[in-house]
């Protein structure tokens, strides 16, 4: 007997529940990663920004970036909502408002999660969250699948898709390399109005709580990327609801990971697993088939045979029949020769005493 | 409300008007194409379905358009019955009985008025078997009913109108030929002079035990007064739904301004402090209590629409309701609090905060805290030094003398400091580097902010220090007209700074962009950065 599709499935199942029950457990607890002991962040206030791009300028500069078609104090290109592209980290966009009151501009770029959905989904590591607060790309071991581009929530990794050889994510680096010198991050540094604050991400969660409290009239009372996909070191705080200025609020407060980590870590036991028991299960119907046909073999030999022996008996007793009834009917025909001799013997001696002859004995 | 009137019917007696609970009658009489669009006078009858019944749809009722019709001709009484010389303005009735009687005055009423005006030869409505003339789901007209705010100055016109006269005939004034309070054992309203209040405190938008509803009330004080007044060929308020509820005749009432002050008995000052007015002097007690306020009560009654902007509940004085400890009649809220609610429009506090997001103010205002209490803060309205009270129990004279003196010494003490004390010009180059220096017109920016406060005389009271206007951009530190320069706090960028003060660039820029915003100064716009630092020409290329 061999096992069902049913039956295998509810094994994998199985599988499944036991990898999430570890996760869920820890969920209970209260321990959580928060993010890295005094990791850095940015804390952005929509409400001191005036869309000057500034910080896109200082990005440009800072990362290197190919210098843009319009230039950085052109203001225009605000009328369209942009997002980040290969050549582009970070965009200022603006959402105008109702009854003549000020636009409202949200800067956007990598939103360096605590624990980047980008990093989860890359197989090779070329995407990792640091000590600073960053999340950091390898391009030496990228394979330029491109699922961090998927992954992300905030739609931000961008791929350099104009390269043939060599093409490469790109996204905001938190300017790591200027962080690691003591310096700010480019935008930071430039902007003219602080609506960009660098600090320990504890610091910029403190700063924000306090403006929020002290301006309760000017803020929604909530900081988004404290806790948005398991919280971001680059967090904002807005007078507006945040689903009016461009930014998702259906993203709840689980990390990336741990919608992923369930099912993927079924992943090892899957490739680990799935060899032997699909060798099994083929060897198992395999040997099942083996067996079908030899026992099939058998059984057709065995009739055959069967069916011989029983012709065999059966001929034997014919011949064997046919050969009393040849004996019978000899011996019955003997029996009538000699009988009809004898007849004619003592007939003949009858005629030869009654004629004196004499048969001779000429048969001896 | 309503008051007794003796009624004697002239001519142009116009049948009227409203209801209670149940709205009206007939039919909806006319098509005529002039009654399509938006009217004021636009009512549903709309009796409740019988149990078990079908339920017709309502009936869309143009009161305006049968008033006209039965002018001249017929009175009120053609809809509306009489109680005690008072119009009942329900139709046909004097009250609601049951759905089947009610409906029946209705058809029967409604239809042989209409078959009688055309056996005369007159257009008329629907009469019987033209059910759906009446009872239709789709009508062709909108309703542009809108509320009227009996205002000051309404009642100013009402309160000195002549024709209106006191209930006593010897009373000087006539407040009570409309006002009343209800004697719960007689079961029945009568006059009291000094409890007059707004009609809101009793009548609630629902009928209540006590009292109808509003809406009740309102037309059956007005139009039987109006009405009485036009059948006496007097000048009288109107008595048709769009007199009062029409948008244009509305914008046509006629307004008085400045009003005269309503006569209430109530202060012109008032010492604001529950302590003082107790028996209670215990000296330990007494140290723990604020100084009193003294409160112009005359400024602030001009400044609002009504006493329900202060006086939310009943014109009893904030500490009967709100006591010390907060209790049921004031919703537990404490007096202390109720004074100082910052999200309440009815406490001191929260109704001169909404005062500050006015754009003349939003400059400086909107860049404070929520919550900034100094020292002088509190003094700026508690500043009636305790010692000068007593002898102990203070009489009603004596505070109020007290507080009038206190009001008459604050009034209108805004100082502007002398151009000699405010620099005329101040280089701002600490941070020069991609662009030059600005030159920041400071004088010019000082006298702007105080042309603002103009003649606001809340604005005068609290600003009444040279300083204080300094305050809005030199703040944090203590009044001074020396005060320090930003970069004595503010350190070149926020990196490493302890508290969440902004670096001096950020300083700077939040400081000028954020109030420009604020009061709506479009130039130089915020992000035109050579208008206030010309751009270095070497960083130009």
């Amino acid at each position: 007997m061999g096992i069902s599709r049913r039956q295998f499935l509810g094994w994998l199942g199985a599988a499944g529940v036991g990898a999430t029950a570890a996760s869920r457990a820890e969920a209970a607890s209260n321990k959580q990663f928060g993010g890295y002991p005094d990791s850095f962040g940015i804390l952005h206030d929509t409400t001191r920004c005036i869309g000057c791009r500034k910080c896109e300028e200082a990005c440009n500069k800072v990362n290197e970036l190919p210098v843009p078609e319009q230039p950085f104090d052109d203001l225009s290109v605000l009328d369209k909502t942009r997002r980040t592209r290969f050549d582009v980290f970070t965009v200022v966009n603006q959402f105008r408002k109702k009854d003549g009151q000020l636009p409202v501009f949200v800067k956007k770029q990598c939103n360096h999660c605590l624990e980047p959905a980008c990093a989860s989904a890359c197989f090779v590591r070329a995407l990792r969250k640091v000590k600073t607060g960053a999340v950091v790309y390898d391009e030496s071991l990228c394979v330029g699948c491109r699922y961090c581009m998927v992954a992300c929530p905030f739609n931000i990794p961008a791929y350099e898709y104009d390269e043939a050889l060599t093409p490469r994510v790109t996204k905001c680096t938190m300017c790591h390399p200027r962080i690691e010198k003591g310096l700010l991050p480019g935008c930071v540094e430039s902007c003219p109005k602080e609506a960009l604050t660098f600090g320990t991400r504890e610091r910029l969660v403190k700063i924000a709580r306090r403006r929020i409290e002290k301006y309760s009239n000017a803020y929604i009372d909530h900081i988004y990327g404290e806790h948005e996909m398991g919280g971001t070191s680059w967090m904002t705080i807005s007078g507006t609801p945040f689903s009016e200025i461009g930014m998702r609020e259906d993203l709840g407060t689980q990390t990336a990971s741990s919608f992923t980590a369930g099912p993927l870590s079924a992943v090892p036991v899957v490739v680990a697993l799935w060899p032997v028991l699909l060798t099994g299960i083929y060897a198992i119907s395999k040997r099942k088939d083996k067996i079908a046909d030899e026992e099939r073999i058998h059984a057709v030999a065995q009739t055959v045979a069967d069916a011989n022996q029983e012709m065999t008996v059966k001929l034997a007793k014919m011949k064997d029949s046919m050969a009393k009834e040849k004996e019978a009917a000899i011996n019955l025909e003997v029996k009538r020769a000699l009988e009809d001799a004898a007849k004619e013997a003592a007939e003949s001696q009858q005629a030869s005493e009654e004629t004196g002859s004499e048969t001779p004995k000429e048969e001896k | 409300m309503a008051k007794r009137r003796s009624f004697g019917w002239g001519k142009g007696i116009v049948p009227v008007i409203i209801l209670a609970g149940v709205f009206f009658v007939i039919a909806n009489v006319y098509s005529d194409t002039d009654l399509d669009g938006f009217r004021p006078d636009v009512l549903m009858i709309d009796l409740p379905a019988m149990p078990g019944g079908e339920k017709m749809p309502a009936v869309q009722f143009l009161h305006d358009v049968h008033t006209q019709r039965v002018q001249e001709k017929k009175k009120c009484s053609t809809c509306h019955l009489e109680k005690n010389q008072q119009f009942v303005f329900k139709f046909m009735r004097l009250d609601n009985s049951a759905i089947e009687t009610d409906m029946a005055i209705y058809h029967e009423n409604c239809i042989a008025c209409h078959v009688k005006t055309e056996a005369n030869g007159e257009k008329a409505g629907p009469v019987t078997g033209d059910c759906r003339s009446c009872h239709k789901t789709q009508t062709g007209v909108g309703s542009s009913w809108k509320p009227l705010s009996f205002d000051k100055s309404l009642h100013y016109r009402h309160e000195s109108a002549n024709v209106i006269l006191p209930e006593d005939a010897g009373d000087t004034v006539n407040c009570s030929a409309c006002h009343h309070t209800y004697d719960k054992t007689a079961k029945k309203t009568v006059y009291t002079r000094g409890e007059e209040g707004s009609c809101r405190y009793c009548h609630k938008k629902e009928k209540t035990d006590e009292a109808s509803s509003i809406r009740s009330a309102s037309h059956d004080a007005c139009v039987n007064c109006h009405q009485t007044l036009v059948s006496q060929k007097k000048t009288a308020g109107p008595i048709e739904c769009a007199g009062c509820h029409g948008a244009e005749e509305q914008a046509g009432i006629k307004v008085v301004a400045p009003v005269p002050r309503m006569k209430r008995n109530q202060p012109d000052a008032v010492l604001l402090a529950s302590w003082i007015t107790g028996q209670d002097t215990d000296a330990k007690k007494v140290t723990q209590q604020m100084d009193p306020v003294p409160f112009n009560h005359e400024v602030h009654e001009r400044a609002n629409a009504s006493c329900q902007s202060c006086h939310h509940e009943t014109l009893k004085k904030c500490s009967d309701c709100h006591t010390e400890n907060g209790d049921q009649d004031g919703g537990q809220v404490q007096l202390a609090q109720a004074m100082h609610s910052r999200t309440s429009s009815q406490s001191c506090i929260g109704c001169h905060k909404e005062a500050q997001t006015d754009q003349n103010c939003a400059g400086c205002h909107a860049g404070m805290p929520d919550k900034q209490f100094a020292d002088e803060n509190c003094r700026q309205c508690h500043r009636l030094d305790r010692s000068v009270l007593g002898p102990w129990p203070m009489n009603k004279e004596a505070r109020t003398e007290l507080a009038a003196e206190a009001v008459k010494a604050s009034a209108g003490n805004f100082v502007k400091p002398t151009n000699e004390q405010i620099p005329e010009k101040v280089v701002i180059d600490v941070l020069a580097d991609q662009y030059e220096g600005a030159q920041f017109p400071h004088r010019q920016v000082f006298r702007g902010i105080e042309a603002r406060i103009g003649d606001n005389g809340m604005a005068r009271y609290f600003h009444d220090k040279k300083t204080t206007l300094c305050m809005g951009c030199h703040h944090n530190s203590p009044a001074s007209l020396q005060p320090p320069k930003c970069a004595s706090c503010h350190g070149e960028t926020s990196k490493g700074s302890l508290d969440e003060r902004p670096g001096l660039m950020g300083a700077y820029h939040g400081q000028c962009i954020n109030c420009h915003q604020k009061m709506g100064i479009k130039d130089p716009a915020a992000t035109d950065c050579g208008k206030c630092h010309k751009e270095k020409l070497s960083n130009k290329q």
